[in-house]
């Protein structure tokens, strides 16, 4: 595990979080808002991307959120969908100025330096896009140690696209390429890109070097499974293809056993970032 | 003894044995049946409170831990062999304070099994003769006779200070010591050969072993329950006004409960989508984790051959059974 800045504190207790205030709240889209926060462990605290934190609502319960963020960036960030759950509801009812508990870093990170060199492939299916966010902008803060950089990004409807201003400022960049797609939308929605499930974009692809990318993908697990195999057709080997996998976890550390995967592998501590052909390999992985 | 520490020893409660909080020192029972519920709920405590914090400003504070010595006494071979697992899974990497605590502030008196007991098959999973996790053991030589080993300094603390309590050992003992351990050898021998069985349980993935359960278990959990190397655990969140304060809803605590990988709420995450709808897939789950997942991490099974899931279970699923199965061998 990367050191925390909380570290000797969360050794004596890994159970106890920290206090982190929110700052500032942005609706994402009409289910999921941004938490801006603050508080002086975050701002000493080192992160990668990929890992995860546990966010603690004081009486409510607690829950695990993928970082959306990089260190590159000032403050620290969490999207947060609303899934109708106890945590995240209540976050969603939460105001600028409210204390909230957070504990983490935990998990495995992407290990973006075994990447320097090579070409990016990011696959962001629905609320997927936010682990990966935090790679897209480690990649973007390094620019210049990897080679071309390609996303693509698939929701049920256009009004459900997240960081809106973010990706319109990637596709005018020209050291990135952006490809978007729709499920399905109606006349109002003016969309003029493509339209259809995201393997209808991964189908497509005009990568020619399949062996000098790695792909980032991410989003709800039966996407992986198309999506791996739309990738495997187009010549991308398992061992290329990073994934991020979600499970329930309550301890962050091992011990509950609540995201153990097929009895031996905890997503908390061997994950939640795996290759493609580790989860496949993997009973119920895939789950 | 009995107004300097508070005891556990295994009494009988009903219809069955158990570890309680001792009163009255003729209530303890030799008798070698094990207990119904394991030790674990010892050092596992049952429902844990962990934290307190204010729901409006944070601020988590630990709660204040008991440090009072205490003595669980007659914990059996399959007990102490669990508690060993428990120290590496508690211990090892990251250290929890609350299982700690109580680890520290509890002095082990074990008891070697002379017999088996109704559903024993520690001799197959090696676990009837622990080497540490015990701060004395006993072992019955005859007559109410017993030799009393120190597994660690709290337990040679322990015989020192109690020196009128024990006799000399004599030539004469040590004969029948050896001829207890024999005795012991002889009978805690394997049911079912174990060589390879992890790597059967990687290779039995989805096997018809599993569809059988299908039919068969009631996902109720009692198994994980009972089970002496179970740790799964939930934590919660919940308003805890104390009693002197009745009225006050701003204090909050965090609570550990033990849960079972059996039921289909510990595989349910928000939104509804549960990762193992199936009862088999959970039971296989509950299996791979005990004999590939934890001899993985931990080099050891994750069953000492208690049986105590063999005489809960309301439908009669046999884990020797189970292993006899893995192995080819129809039951």
């Amino acid at each position: 595990m990367i050191v925390t800045s909380s570290d000797k504190k969360f050794r004596e207790n890994p159970f106890l979080p920290f206090n982190a205030t929110i700052i500032g709240i942005d609706q994402l889209n009409p289910e999921a808002k941004n938490f801006r926060l603050d508080s002086p462990e975050l701002r000493k605290m080192y992160y990668e991307p990929g890992q995860f934190m546990q966010v603690t609502v004081y009486g409510v319960g607690e829950c695990v959120i993928g970082i959306t963020d990089t260190i590159y960036n000032e403050g620290f960030e969490l999207a947060v969908l609303n899934t109708g759950g106890l945590v995240t509801s209540y976050l969603h009812n939460m105001k600028v100025g409210d204390i909230i508990g957070l504990r983490g870093p935990f998990g495995k990170p992407f290990p973006m330096q075994q990447f320097i060199g090579k070409n990016m492939l990011f696959i962001c299916a629905g609320i997927g896009f936010w682990p990966i966010r935090s790679a897209i902008k480690h990649v973007l803060a390094n620019r210049e140690n990897f080679g071309e950089m390609l996303a693509i990004f698939g929701v049920r409807s256009p009004h459900l696209f997240t960081f809106i201003e973010e990706i319109d400022a990637w596709s005018a960049r020209e050291d990135m390429r952006i490809q978007r797609t729709v499920d399905s939308c109606c006349d109002e929605d003016n969309w003029t890109e493509d339209v259809g499930l995201i393997t209808t974009l991964t189908d497509k692809l005009d990568i020619k070097d399949p062996e000098n990318w790695i792909v980032f993908c991410c989003g709800p697990p039966i996407a992986f499974k198309f999506i791996g195999k739309s990738l495997n057709s187009r010549g991308f080997h398992d061992d290329q293809i990073y994934v991020s996998l979600e499970r329930k976890m309550k301890c962050g550390i091992g011990l509950c056993n609540q995201c153990l995967i097929s009895g031996n592998k905890h997503v908390c501590l061997d994950g939640p970032t795996f290759t493609l052909g580790e989860v496949k390999s993997l009973p119920g992985g895939l789950d | 003894m009995l107004s300097e520490y508070l005891i556990f020893a295994p009494q009988l409660f009903k219809s069955d044995y158990d570890f309680l909080p001792l009163k009255d020192v003729d209530a303890i029972s030799f008798d070698f049946d094990r207990t119904r519920m394991s030790a674990k709920s010892i050092f596992l405590i049952p429902e844990q409170t962990m934290m307190t914090a204010s729901r409006t400003q944070g601020n988590a504070d630990i709660v204040k831990l008991d440090k009072r010595p205490q003595i669980l006494f007659g914990a059996r071979p399959c007990d102490i062999t669990a508690i060993n697992l428990f120290d590496r899974v508690f211990l090892e990497n990251y250290v929890d304070p609350y299982y700690q605590n109580e680890r520290e502030r509890t002095v082990i008196v074990g008891i070697r099994c002379k017999e088996k007991c109704r559903t024993c098959f520690c001799g197959t999973m090696g676990s009837h003769d622990p080497k540490t996790g015990f701060d004395l053991m006993l072992t019955e030589l005859e007559n109410n006779d017993f030799l009393v080993e120190s597994g660690s300094s709290k337990g040679e603390k322990m015989i020192r200070s109690n020196s009128p309590l024990f006799g000399n050992l004599t030539n004469e003992n040590k004969q029948t010591f050896i001829t207890v351990m024999n005795q012991i050898n002889s009978i805690f021998t394997p049911d079912v050969p174990m060589v390879g069985s992890r790597s059967l349980m990687e290779y039995s993935w989805q096997d018809e072993l599993w569809k059988k359960y299908e039919e068969i278990c009631l996902s109720c959990g009692q198994c994980v329950f009972v089970c002496p190397t179970c740790w799964c655990f939930d934590v919660k969140e919940k308003i805890a006004a104390d009693d002197s304060d009745p009225g006050n809803i701003d204090k909050t605590a965090r609570v550990r409960r033990w849960t079972a990988c059996l039921l289909k709420d510990f595989h349910t995450v928000s939104g509804g989508h549960v990762f193992k709808p199936k009862v088999a897939d959970r039971l296989e789950m509950y299996y791979n984790h005990k004999l590939k997942g934890v001899s993985e991490k931990y080099g050891v099974w994750g069953c000492v051959g208690c049986g105590r899931c063999v005489s809960t279970c309301p439908v009669g699923i046999d884990i020797r059974d189970s292993l006899k199965t893995l192995r080819g061998e129809e039951k």
